[in-house]
């Protein structure tokens, strides 16, 4: 669902969001619905997309007082960081300012030292897939020019921490984020209610609103330790200020293999604004075999604060054929009416149920939840009364013991 | 709780509701859906709830359990559950059942497909009738 009428921002950064989104998103499963009996759904279609693209463009606010500048890196780069010459990552991150744009070429980037590979303590766009070419337009093509960020186990993939800019909206795009591990990186670290022992293995999003654009994070740990709570294995977001996560390939994540977790392929705590997570492959996430909980191995949302819109994403073969495996696709706690999890394909999940809700109510529709490793598939556990969630146009099948469960207790969460 | 146009199928509980005593009710609806293929029960509850089902398709299941008002019975002809494809096929029981409804489907497709009095389909899907019609080659 898009509420595209209904987003704060009245800028046109807006509407590029909703276009690019509209764009990325595909096309016969785009449409604006409305979380009521007798409103019938209007379809988008792509050349619209585009419009609203085109009048983005057209209403996008002044630019910085300073030209943007372009900057090129490789990973072996030595130069001043121009397309002829570029320069290593740690140059190009030092010299870039707010709404620059870092271009990388192909190879792997790796830190010798700190806690992550990637810092992006300014809204910057930082594209990989570059090909390196010394002149002429900049091609990139992430699946011939492969850049990754590699964290060697050693360290989280990226951190995204600036302060939003009124002008500029960052993106993300065409990397490949792997072998991330944030252990032991406790600061701003919540989990549920608690100080987690490690968050975004392989992102780490804290106050930003950044667009993270068709990357394939994968192979990351938020944690790997028995003393507490990981969260977030592929992706981590803490205190969205409206980020958007569309279009990514997020596998073999784990929140934590040595002990609890939340959030195996990503993890959401207190958005604000509207958060997107949309067209993702989200799958094989939490799957390493430990017989402790794991809570929404595909997504965890807890504590939103606005709008979540969690929309045709693909979640699939996420979790462990384990009791301790809840939400082994999606996992919301406290989450309000105005989460939205619609057009989603859940399938092939393992775990005690595949969606999973806990003192929420929001609205699910249009999603396809069949998951014969799973022994529930929609899960609803509350224990408080009055709570409201509308469920309408769901096909739910193939469990191993109930389809649609509600049971007035809150689900067995760790202590 | 409000559940509508829901298609549940192949487990051995369909749905499954429980409320503990001292917590107050719990009130569900479930209309206009399909409980099919549930080996054990196809909705059971326990503890003080309140449960209206209405316009439901109900099938194969070994106990329908609560079937509510206005139920109705019957093959929904999923097309291929063995390759999750729980979309109605032709001749399904679910097709043209219920008087009035959501106004989309799980595909997006408009509700109702067809005339009558009772033109929504149960369930997820709203089948949509061919608009070609397929003639015998005919040999000159």
């Amino acid at each position: 669902m898009r509420f595209i009428s209904q987003i704060a921002r009245p800028t046109g950064r807006v509407f590029a969001r909703v276009s690019l989104i509209l764009l990325l998103a595909h096309p016969s499963s785009i449409h604006i619905k409305e979380p009521m009996m007798n409103h019938k759904p209007a379809r988008f279609t792509l050349a619209l997309s585009v419009i609203l693209t085109l009048l983005a463009l057209l209403w996008m606010p002044a630019g910085p007082a300073r030209a943007v500048s372009q900057i090129f890196i490789t990973p072996n780069g030595s130069g001043d960081c121009s397309q002829a010459s570029p320069c290593s990552l740690t140059n190009g991150l030092a010299l870039a300012l707010e709404g620059d744009t870092i271009f990388a070429g192909a190879g792997v980037y790796t830190a010798a030292s700190g806690n992550e590979v990637v810092l992006l303590d300014q809204p910057v766009n930082f594209n990989g897939g570059w090909n390196g070419a010394p002149s002429g337009g900049i091609v990139r093509n992430q699946n011939a020019y492969i850049s990754i960020i590699d964290g060697q186990n050693a360290r989280r993939g990226m951190t995204i921490n600036y302060t939003p800019s009124a002008t500029v909206y960052p993106v993300v795009s065409g990397w490949t984020i792997r072998n991330g591990n944030a252990t032991g990186l406790s600061d701003t670290c919540s989990v549920w209610a608690f100080t987690g022992v490690g968050c975004g293995g392989g992102i780490y999003i804290n106050g930003a609103d950044p667009m993270i654009v068709s990357n394939i994070i994968h192979s990351n740990n938020a944690a790997m330790l028995d003393t507490g709570l990981g969260g977030g294995g592929g992706i981590y977001l803490l205190d969205s200020e409206g980020a958007i996560i569309v279009g990514n390939e997020i596998h073999g994540n784990n929140s934590n293999p040595a002990g609890e977790g939340w959030g195996g392929g990503i993890y959401i705590h207190n958005s604000r604004y509207q958060t997107y997570v949309e067209s993702n492959d989200i799958h094989n996430n939490d799957s390493s075999i430990i017989d402790e909980a794991h809570i929404g191995s595909g997504i965890a949302i807890n504590n939103n604060l606005d709008g979540i819109e969690v929309t045709n994403n693909q979640i699939h073969d996420n979790g462990q054929a384990s009791l301790s495996y809840n939400g082994s696709a999606i996992f919301c706690q406290y989450c309000s009416n105005q989460v939205n999890i619609e057009s989603n394909q859940m399938l092939d999940n393992h775990g005690d149920n595949a969606l999973a809700l806990s003192y929420s109510s929001p609205l699910v529709q249009l999603n396809t939840i069949i998951n014969p490793g799973s022994n529930t598939g929609f899960y609803f556990g509350s224990g408080a009364a009055g709570q409201i969630i509308n469920v309408f146009n769901n096909i739910i099948a193939r469990h191993a013991e109930t389809t649609f469960t509600v049971h007035r207790l809150p689900l067995p969460i760790p202590a | 709780m409000t559940l509508f146009h829901n298609s549940l199928a192949d487990a051995p509980i369909g749905i499954s509701i429980e409320n503990s005593p001292g917590l107050g009710s719990l009130f569900l609806q479930f209309s206009n859906g399909i409980v099919s293929g549930h080996s054990v029960t196809g909705i059971s509850t326990s503890g003080p709830v309140t449960l209206v089902v209405t316009n439901t398709l109900f099938h194969a299941n070994e106990a329908d359990g609560v079937t509510g008002s206005d139920p109705f019975f019957g093959d929904p002809a999923f097309k291929s559950p063995v390759t999750y494809n729980y979309h109605l096929s032709r001749g399904s029981q679910a097709i043209d059942r219920i008087a009035s409804g959501l106004h989309f489907d799980i595909d997006g497709d408009a509700r109702p497909f067809g005339s009558g009095t009772t033109a929504f389909d149960a369930g997820a899907d709203e089948f949509i009738h061919s608009l070609f019609f397929f003639l015998p080659v005919t040999v000159r």
